[in-house]
């Protein structure tokens, strides 16, 4: 191959990211503010918390499942921390009775709570073998429910500062360094490994390549979904307990469409919905490469109708590339 | 009832056992069946979907800075 073809090729495998960044360029030269060291920090937590759902769906995307209950999961979980972590002398505090907890010990109760609602997504999907998109559907509307019963639909506030601390501070005061960022490299290395070095990790490719296959061989499919849709839902818990300390405040919307985003990013990161295949690096980029797309459009003021067009046209590019490497393959 | 078959376990994790590797490539195959796409054609579709993206991205700051 001559060195012409190498970079057109080169190129057109990663348009996607190549666009991404050109847009970045334009728009840090037309609106300086945009690469400054706040935004970039904005990006960085936004990224964390969107790779954390993405890192959770991803699992279950990968075993030819689905899980649409993602962002309502995100938002209850917010809630239920926000109730628990509100300060004493808040005037409107949902448990007045409530001790001072440690920060630690309800996110344990939170992760350990929300895998319960993973067990049953999981059975429901594995042993009753509902579709998982109906049954993950059934899911987000009484999770949303349940969330709107329990706050009463009123928005929650009064969060205590060391909560709000953790995710919204930065190690030794560096701008661009918060600890957002930090908790989800951690968790990106240690996704990596679970995906790449454990049998659990083997099995769910396993099961997403060929289930059938997979189970004849021997592997447990059922208690794989089920531990795929646990772990799923532990790190929702996660991500809602951290987007909740970002926001400094929160109500039962929040995190409503944060699915949508999370398979988009998985998408556009090169995980296969029909299946057996994703790389952790390669959900963080696609992550990354939405958020850095969402922001642009934000700094040049783009109308909100058409930033869904927008983002909608980048996927439909990424899957148009796959494909097209495939076919220059072939 | 199923059994926990650790031998089988290690096996798989020092294999890439190729009837796991996922068949994408069998969906794309099954699409390009249906709709026999040349890598000009993608090219070419790939150009289009980018021109949009440029189009919507310019427009959509245009009308939200009320230039139009």
């Amino acid at each position: 191959m001559n060195k012409k073809k190498q970079i057109k090729e080169l190129l057109l495998n990663n348009a996607v990211i190549i666009l991404m960044i050109a847009s970045a360029v334009i728009v840090g030269i037309l609106r300086p503010k945009f690469l400054s060291a706040t935004n970039l920090r904005n990006l960085i937590a936004n990224t964390s918390v969107r790779f954390i759902i993405a890192l959770g769906i991803s699992g279950v995307l990968i075993m030819r499942n689905n899980d649409l209950s993602a962002g309502r999961q995100v938002g209850f979980a917010a809630c239920i921390t926000a109730t628990l972590l509100q300060t004493a002398d808040y005037a409107q505090k949902v448990f007045p009775d409530l001790p001072q907890l440690p920060i630690w010990l309800v996110l344990l109760f939170l992760m350990a709570g929300f895998s319960i609602i993973g067990i049953v997504n999981g059975l429901v999907v594995s042993v009753l073998h509902v579709p998982a998109f109906i049954a993950t559907l059934g899911t987000q509307t009484i999770v949303y429910g349940i969330c709107l019963v329990f706050t009463g639909s009123q928005p929650i506030g009064g969060l205590r500062s060391d909560y709000t601390a953790v995710a919204s501070g930065s190690l030794f005061d560096i701008v661009f360094i918060p600890y957002l960022g930090i908790i989800a490299l951690l968790l990106g290395i240690f996704m990596w490994f679970l995906y790449n070095k454990t049998v659990y990790g083997k099995y769910m490719y396993a099961i997403g390549g060929n289930g059938n296959a997979a189970e004849v061989s021997g592997i447990n499919t059922v208690a794989m979904t089920v531990k795929s849709y646990m772990l799923a839902s532990a790190l929702f818990a996660l991500a809602g307990f951290l987007l909740g300390g970002k926001a400094g405040g929160t109500s039962a919307s929040l995190g409503s469409g944060y699915e949508l985003q999370a398979i988009a990013g998985c998408t556009i990161g090169g995980v296969s919905v029909n299946g057996g295949i994703g790389t952790v690096g390669g959900i963080l980029a696609g992550v990354m490469v939405f958020e850095l797309l969402k922001i642009t459009m934000q700094f040049m003021g783009v109308t909100t109708a058409y930033t869904y067009i927008v983002q909608g046209i980048v996927i439909v590019i990424a899957i148009a590339l796959d494909i097209r490497k495939y076919v220059a393959k072939k | 009832m199923w059994q926990r078959n650790k031998k089988a376990e290690r096996q798989t994790l020092k294999e890439k056992q190729a009837e796991f590797i996922a068949k994408k490539e069998e969906y794309y195959d099954k699409l390009l069946e249906s709709v026999p796409l040349s890598v000009k054609a993608l090219d070419i579709i790939i150009a289009l979907l980018i021109l949009a993206f440029i189009a919507f991205f310019v427009i959509g700051a245009l009308k939200g800075n009320s230039v139009i």
